[in-house]
């Protein structure tokens, strides 16, 4: 095939995939709900989207996820040198992340109600949380995994250990934790919807408040499928970020 | 890790293990006793005496049964679908290329930011909770059986190929189980997600069940029975984990690093 | 079966570092540093054992082996006799269970630069660009920027790869990949140099390119060279002399002299002698892996 065809043949596929969607959305929504339909949520989009409540809305939640993902990086980040440097310390904790890991972050949203009250600090440590566990386990694997053939050519190119540490062990665990962090931004945006939604009016500013405020406050149904398909685009552009950081960061990979 | 322990010293090294937790517990529970205020922190050695009533009456069960029923539809029929659809995916390409863009668009959608637009459809009930459950788990299955069978080695259905297999044969006998792991990978995680969501999901939309039970008692900050709910959370998901690691591994035990 | 096992350089511990009879010495061509002669590397009754898995693994049992001063000495031997495990003694990465291992005279403790090793994996950091590479070694002695920058340069040039220098790993071929780690280990200056199968991961053209790379640079300083290889021609065509190795529990065999005119070129591949010696080594490698079925 041309190369233009073959092109045109992949924006053809695109496109039919998204139309395919779209038609599907409409036929569920003639059914079930048509105040739901293209019309109506486009409509919605052109006027509501833009407004200010918006704005506020998901510059609040950017800053919750903001902190949130900053603070459980770091500590992440410090954790899992720690165990990745030491086995004793990967032997003592290895049973509680092994515990804590599969249990969704969401379930620490009562906890963190009763310690910080119906408040923005209840998202922000739950998304901390969340943020902590990728980036900890992705580092402390990152500095495991260094194949021990670079630290005994270090070794015998008459690096001390401490140089092996920065040297060796830092950047090579540096791919391995910029993985950590882009499934920590993933997890963060899932988070804060549902902390969101939990917590409720008390907000006033959010993503998930403005769900909140327009499925059981006020109904406004097109609002609200716009509002959910924000939140699709702002963790996909978000992701798609992080990826172009972590290849800026890395020029030595081969991908 | 236990593979951390040179000369396999398995049995040491998890005696060793449960001491640290019994530390660490220990440690938990000084300090709790210490500040004795359980909204600041929940005190471990009055979670089994609150427990107990939880269990006796029943509720506990009854929520855990809620939360697993739930998860039971979500999830299965995410993994029917999911594979289904997968190989369908997988094996022809138009399907795989016109169904990649939607999927592209909707995976970001966190599962929880469909609660109010389902909430509009079908009202609170458990048609809700499950729908998320489903929507939550049915993306990295599809995703890990489209690539389970696009990654299978060309030389493998070739070998087969001048063996004299047909069609059938090869994807029975190569194709199939060549991308078994990356299925069962797959599904996996999408239980990671299921379970994930399920909690979500009742925090927000749901009158019985784990995630109701911890924010209730929450809100009257009964925080150790939010700790007997949340250890409850934890044990079944990591029972669930290891049933299907075991399983992964049974069913493919070539894939095994 | 008839095993040959000459240790005419064995003596009792401790004693100060003696002379080579003359005509070993005289056989090479080569203007070395240092006394002629003089053993740089001596290995005493060594013994290895692992555990792995609960198991106890022994690698080497009653190895012994004196290497002298500026020659080039290959090993070679079946599989898992255990040429790597003595390599790691010489290069401090691992301690021997008994005996002892010493270099100038002195027990080996330790890794350092002076005992540069050269792995098969060629082991390029990947996150450095070729320059940082071979910088490394250099930086770790806290060299002075202006020196550290010449010599970069020097060695880089050496190797042939002039131009790569900001180039990463993984835009280089095997083969340059080996040359760089080959410039980073000797813009150190090691006094010993060992290399594990260095060439084992390239295909067999490059390999043979290499070997001659190798011959030149190596002339040129003239270090003392320990070198592991599966490749019998690859160890004829680049020793002074090659230590066989029995099986597992390995020790040495007997060690065969190369009778070789140096500079050697590719013309020496179709000698006589380069024939004969091949066979001989040849054939007693095959003596110990027919030995293990």
């Amino acid at each position: 095939m041309g190369h233009s065809r073959r092109w045109a043949s992949a924006v053809g596929y695109r496109l039919s995939g998204m139309v395919l969607l779209l038609v599907v959305w409409e036929l569920v929504a003639a059914r079930a709900e048509p105040s739901m339909s293209l019309v109506r949520v486009s409509e919605a989009a052109l006027h509501y989207l833009p407004s200010e409540e918006v704005r506020q809305s998901v510059l609040a939640s950017l800053r919750r996820i903001a902190v949130g993902f900053t603070i459980g990086s770091a500590v992440g980040l410090a954790a899992g040198f720690a165990i990745g440097l030491s086995a004793g310390l990967r032997a003592v904790f290895d049973p509680v992340w092994g515990f804590l890991r599969p249990m969704s972050p969401l379930a620490w949203v009562p906890l963190s109600i009763v310690w910080f009250g119906i408040t923005e600090q209840a998202a922000i440590f739950v998304i901390a949380y969340a943020s902590f566990f990728p980036v900890m386990l992705n580092t402390g694997t990152g500095i495991q995994e260094v194949a021990p053939v670079y630290r005994e050519a270090a070794l015998t190119l008459g690096a001390r250990r401490r140089d092996v540490l920065r040297h060796v062990l830092v950047p090579a665990a540096v791919p391995y934790l910029l993985g950590g962090l882009r499934i920590s931004l993933g997890l963060s945006w899932a988070v804060i919807v549902a902390a969101e939604l939990v917590i409720g009016s008390v907000l006033r500013a959010g993503i998930g408040y403005l769900m909140h405020r327009y499925t059981l406050v006020l109904y406004d149904l097109p609002r609200v499928v716009v509002l959910v398909v924000l939140v699709g685009v702002l963790a996909f552009l978000a992701d798609r970020l992080m990826r172009l950081t972590a290849q800026r960061l890395t020029p030595w990979r081969a991908t | 890790m236990a593979s951390d322990v040179r000369g396999g010293h398995v049995g040491r090294t998890r005696a060793f293990q449960a001491l640290a937790v019994v530390g660490i517990v220990g440690v938990w529970a000084v300090a709790a006793s210490v500040i004795d205020n359980s909204a600041r922190l929940p005190n471990p050695l009055r979670v089994p005496g609150n427990a107990w009533p939880l269990i006796q009456s029943g509720e506990l069960q009854g929520h855990v049964v809620a939360s697993l029923r739930r998860i039971a539809i979500g999830y299965g029929t995410a993994a029917v679908v999911g594979i289904v659809v997968g190989m369908v995916m997988g094996a022809f390409r138009p399907a795989e290329r016109l169904l990649d863009t939607p999927m592209e668009f909707l995976r970001p959608i966190p599962a929880l930011a469909l609660v109010p637009i389902l909430l509009a459809l079908v009202g609170i009930g458990e048609t809700l909770n499950i729908s998320i459950v489903f929507y939550a788990s049915v993306f990295p299955i599809i995703i890990n059986t489209v690539a389970g069978l696009k990654e299978v080695d060309r030389t493998y259905v070739e070998a087969a190929l001048t063996m004299g297999a047909g069609r059938t044969a090869v994807v029975r006998s190569v194709l199939l189980p060549a991308a078994l792991p990356s299925i069962m990978s797959g599904l996996r995680i999408g239980f990671q997600f299921a379970w994930m969501s399920i909690v979500g999901a009742e925090l927000i939309g749901a009158v019985t069940g784990l995630g109701f039970m911890i924010l209730y008692y929450a809100k009257f900050v009964a925080t150790e029975r939010v700790v007997v709910g949340m250890v409850t959370i934890g044990v079944l998901g990591l029972v669930f984990d290891r049933v299907l690691l075991v399983l992964w591994k049974v069913m493919t035990p070539w894939a095994q690093r | 079966m008839s095993r040959r096992l000459a240790r005419p350089w064995v003596r009792p511990a401790p004693s100060p570092p003696e002379t080579v009879p003359a005509e070993a010495a005289d056989e090479r061509g080569i203007d070395m540093q240092g006394p002629r002669g003089q053993i740089k590397v001596e290995a005493e009754d060594v013994q290895v054992t692992f555990r792995r898995r609960g198991q106890e693994i022994e690698a080497v049992r009653d190895f012994s082996l004196a290497v002298r001063e500026g020659e080039f000495l290959s090993i070679v031997g079946p599989s898992g006799c255990g040429k790597s495990t003595f390599l790691r003694l010489v290069a401090g990465l691992e301690s021997p269970t008994s005996g002892q291992v010493r270099c100038d005279g002195k027990p080996i403790r330790g890794a350092s630069a002076d005992r540069g090793m050269a792995f098969q994996q060629y082991a390029l950091f990947p996150w450095m660009t070729l320059a940082a590479n071979v910088d490394f070694g250099p930086r770790m002695r806290r060299l002075p920027k202006a020196q550290r920058r010449e010599r970069v340069e020097r060695y880089i040039r050496l190797v042939g790869l002039t131009g790569f220098e900001d180039k990463y790993p993984h835009e280089l071929s095997g083969g340059m990949q080996q040359r760089g780690s080959l410039a980073r280990l000797f813009a150190n200056d090691p006094s010993l140099l060992l290399m594990d199968e260095p060439l084992g991961a390239l295909d067999a053209q490059t390999r043979v390119l290499l070997q001659e790379e190798l011959m030149r640079v190596w002339e040129e300083f003239g270090t003392t060279v320990i070198f592991i290889t599966h490749s019998i021609d690859e160890a004829a065509f680049l020793s002074d002399r090659v230590a066989v190795m029995t099986r597992r529990p390995g020790r040495i065999k007997e060690i065969i002299p190369v009778d070789l005119p140096r500079p050697r070129t590719f013309e020496t591949r179709g000698t006589e002698t380069f024939a004969k010696l091949e066979f001989e080594i040849g054939r007693s490698v095959r003596e110990e892996v027919d030995a293990l079925s």
